[in-house]
């Protein structure tokens, strides 16, 4: 199913920091797993993930470190900082008030 | 596996837009190692290397949109450029009167001379004017220009090499 971008755009970092709670994560896993744990309904240009992840880093929600990776590359992972743990919690608090609003609103209305 | 000229070409045109050196080259390594990781899986799938990689790339979409959200999250910051600006002013005003002795100008814009006993000239556009400057004054400009150009040098310094001397381990080295 494809969705308006506007509406993936807003939840694309609360998603990026919901897995990254669970494990550290490379970009290429990121989407991989995004697009699995949706039933490929998160799917969107890969490229576009990047900006968004280096924006994050450097509002200090997620860190980033390298390690060799079995291509002989320098792979970069990212990992969730405790002000990424906070950021999450309460935009989880403000996504679970505003879907149950629009739930009560349009729920059951298709 | 070696990237051939698909994914070669359209990494150089992602980074080649990118404008800040450093995070060109960390990202052209971020973004071989997704284009790599994307092009095996799709060859595990088996599709030929090229047209796997011709896959890879369409699936990061167009190279202007990555390098222009890259270009909006490592914006220039002014205030480095501005620190800089001031640092060159001080310098040159530090140096005025020591270029304007050594090329003979006397009338050298914001160039402070000392004058013998308790008077000055001071350099200008419409020419050079006298005036009173008590030696205490003088002494005063002569050492706070100095004491203001080497606290702006330190500060500029400071704000153009602090990513590569942070303590976040945020480049492509690996965290021990």
């Amino acid at each position: 199913m494809k969705f308006d971008k506007s509406m993936t755009s807003v939840g694309t970092s609360l998603l990026i920091l919901h897995l990254l709670e669970v494990r550290d994560m490379y970009g290429y896993q990121i989407i991989s797993e995004l697009s699995a744990q949706s039933c490929n309904v998160f799917e969107f240009q890969e490229g576009t993930l990047y900006p968004v992840l280096h924006s994050m880093q450097k509002d200090g929600y997620i860190d980033s470190y390298a390690v060799k990776a079995e291509n002989g590359r320098m792979r970069k992972y990212y990992k969730i900082t405790e002000r990424g743990k906070r950021q999450l919690h309460t935009k989880k608090k403000e996504w679970r008030a505003f879907s149950a609003a629009m739930e009560q609103m349009i729920g059951g209305r298709a | 596996m070696k990237l051939q000229k698909t994914a070669c070409d359209y990494i150089d045109s992602v980074c080649r837009n990118i404008r800040s050196r450093r995070e060109r080259e960390l990202f052209r390594a971020e973004l071989s190692d997704h284009i790599e990781q994307k092009t095996a899986e799709l060859m595990r799938g088996g599709r030929a290397q090229e047209e796997a990689e011709r896959a890879a790339v369409e699936s990061l979409g167009p190279a202007k949109t990555i390098s222009k959200g890259m270009n909006a999250v490592y914006r220039p910051a002014a205030v480095k450029y501005i620190f800089l600006a001031t640092t060159l002013f001080l310098a040159f005003l530090n140096a005025a009167p020591w270029l304007a002795f050594l090329f003979n100008i006397p009338n050298m814009p914001l160039a402070v001379f000392p004058a013998e006993g308790d008077t000055a000239v001071i350099g200008g556009a419409d020419g050079p004017t006298r005036i009173f400057v008590s030696s205490g004054s003088w002494s005063m400009i002569s050492f706070i220009l100095p004491l203001l150009l080497a606290v702006f040098a330190c500060i500029t310094v400071w704000l153009f090499l602090r990513p590569k001397f942070g303590g976040k381990n945020n480049d492509m080295h690996p965290r021990t």
